[in-house]
């Protein structure tokens, strides 16, 4: 996973870590466990679904059919229709790429800003890491959901300003242990070992700590993907995410809660579809930090 | 102690300083005119929109606008809803008692439920109970609160018919929004609850318990659990803070008349100083009730008061 620098290498100067170690067997550390197991599967499942289903189911996601409102399932209709006469399941497979797509955006968002910062506030200290402290904080001063909103409300409602939105609020999360895990490291010897041997600030950050910071980077990346999920999908049911006619699943849920009686299967899909997902990766995610950061384990 | 009470409150100011600050900034973020925005739709002159701009302060330099913002805000004036042109802080006053109530409702119901789920949990640990009890959680963490609420209301309304679809008429109103929110916070509460009591229960003066004779529901609930109180307490408090919010929601769900709701209406209205209050209120009880929760750690763990 990691290339952990050994310290030896630094010691005699090479700087570089020479070949790269992969430690052995992360994957079957991750399928070893039953819940590890369980949240690949679903997770290769979603993948494949957003890779190839729609090209192999046939129905079109956004044709309406007035003649066909609210059909419970069947084998026309494996997962019925709803109030437009559209075909769920199609609605379904073509949703699960947004979801997956909001879940990437929004993890790279916070990984793509959060890192850097955290690196820089955790390595150089003092007015550095006071101000993006402060905003940091300032950030994680909102409560999670309200950060989005927040956003979300300045942006205006739309599927792609929920994705940065929901990224933005990672990015403090990120900072945070960014900085704590860098601060960590940034006083070990093999640190001190590479200064003394002149290496200049850039190679320090990239070479000596960010490889020794990735784990607790990847365990914290997949937990926030489902979170992201859960959130966007939560702003697309206020209205302010996904606009219709997009089959994100969440928003797919507003127009079915009319028909609670008639069509439970209009909120019951959808629902058990980001119900499944998020279990996937939260699982994933739990089984990845039980490997790979064994302090966090949960009793 | 008394020393770190006064420290945490004393960094309440600079936090709760920089909440208004990024409230205050959104409306920086908004594309568009403010003003313009504010006549969306109608047609005005140029001159109008200049009158209007200069009446608001929006040509004032920044950090003066943000002095003035705050220091009415200090005073309980959050400005006039642009749609209903009432005072926005008269307007969040009546809606969040009803917020507070049913955040306040569901954690009692995540308490009762987490606590006991975890306790039993613990206690049956590694055996079926356990696995059910983690597996249940496990399922809970993954729903969405919407849909679990959706799926309540289609149940126990709309099937059997027992309870009121919507509204907050009645205490009755109140169970089904109670219940969606506790069952999802239970979740996280019995988890926290089952690893901390199984921490404590390796303890030595648990061992003593149990060595001289005491029953197993006596340690645990006796013994055990005072002293793994603490994190749970943590966690029910960080839990509380979010539900002001993460409640929003579940208002929308069960057309609560909390602040949630009127925040959403609000979004799509575009009516900017009610976002703004909603904001800087949610957010300053949010901060309060997390501060609190530190104070009230240090008074429960004299250990964390000298770190």
């Amino acid at each position: 996973m990691s290339d952990v620098v050994s310290a030896d290498q630094i010691r005699l100067g090479q700087g570089t870590p020479g070949p790269k170690r992969r430690r052995p067997g992360l994957l079957r550390q991750v399928l070893g466990k039953g819940s590890g197991r369980i949240g690949m599967t679903i997770v290769v499942i979603l993948v494949l679904v957003a890779a190839v289903g729609p090209a192999i189911v046939p129905a079109d996601p956004y044709q309406m059919a007035v003649g066909e409102r609210l059909r419970p399932p069947s084998s026309a209709h494996w997962f019925g229709t709803d109030e437009f006469g559209r075909d769920i399941l199609a609605r379904i497979v073509h949703g699960s790429r947004i979801t997956l797509f909001i879940g990437l955006i929004s993890v790279a968002i916070g990984l793509a800003v959060g890192t850097p910062l955290g690196l820089l506030a955790g390595y150089f200290g003092r007015r550095v890491d006071l101000v993006i402290s402060v905003v940091t904080d300032i950030m994680l001063a909102f409560p999670n959901f309200l950060l989005a909103l927040a956003i979300v409300s300045a942006l205006g409602p739309s599927l792609r300003n929920a994705m940065i939105a929901v990224g933005i609020r990672t990015v403090p999360l990120f900072t945070r242990l960014v900085r704590a895990s860098t601060i960590a490291v940034r006083e070990r010897e093999f640190v001190t070992a590479a200064r003394a041997a002149g290496a200049r600030n850039v190679r320090i950050l990239s070479r000596h700590i960010a490889p020794n910071i990735v784990a607790p980077i990847i365990v914290l990346a997949s937990l926030e993907f489902p979170a992201a999920v859960l959130v966007a999908a939560g702003l697309s049911f206020l209205g302010l995410g996904a606009q219709p006619p997009s089959p994100e699943w969440g928003s797919m849920l507003v127009g079915g809660r009319l028909y609670l009686r008639s069509a439970p299967w209009a909120i019951n899909v959808p629902g058990i579809a980001i119900m499944i997902t998020v279990l996937g990766f939260n699982l994933l995610g739990n089984a990845l930090r039980d490997t790979l950061d064994p302090r966090l384990r949960q009793k | 102690m008394v020393r770190y009470a006064v420290r945490r409150l004393v960094l309440l100011i600079p936090t709760l300083l920089g909440v208004s600050i990024a409230v205050f900034l959104l409306r920086g973020l908004i594309p568009g005119d403010p003003v313009e925005l504010m006549f969306f739709g109608q047609s005005v002159d140029q001159e109008t929109i200049e009158i209007v701009r200069r009446d608001l302060g929006l040509d004032r330099p920044l950090p003066e606008q943000y002095l003035k913002f705050l220091l009415r805000a200090l005073q309980g004036d959050l400005g006039t809803s642009i749609q209903s042109g009432l005072p926005v802080t008269q307007e969040i006053l009546n809606r969040y008692p009803a917020t507070l109530y049913l955040a306040i409702s569901g954690t009692l119901v995540a308490i009762v439920l987490g606590v006991s789920a975890g306790v039993v949990a613990a206690i049956f640990r590694d055996r079926l109970w356990d696995t059910l009890i983690m597996a249940a959680t496990t399922v809970g963490q993954s729903m969405p609160s919407f849909w679990l609420g959706l799926l309540l209301i289609s149940l126990v309304s709309v099937r059997w018919g027992i309870l009121p679809v919507m509204g907050s008429d009645s205490p009755r109103h109140l169970i089904l929004p109670a219940l969606t929110i506790g069952l999802i916070t239970s979740a996280l509460i019995a988890r926290m609850t089952r690893s901390t009591l199984l921490e404590v229960l390796n303890e030595d003066y648990v061992r003593t318990a149990r060595a001289k004779g005491l029953r197993e529901m006596r340690v645990v609930l006796g013994h055990a659990m005072r002293n793994a109180a603490l994190p749970v307490v943590t966690i029910v408090g960080l839990q509380f803070g979010n539900l002001l919010a993460g409640a929003f929601i579940v208002e929308v769900v069960f057309s609560w008349p909390g602040v949630g709701e009127m925040a959403v209406t609000a979004i799509n209205q575009r009516d900017y100083p009610v976002i703004q209050g909603i904001l800087l209120v949610v957010s300053s009880s949010y901060v309060i009730v997390n501060t609190a929760i530190d104070v009230l750690y240090g008074v429960l763990d004299p250990r964390v008061a000298y770190d």
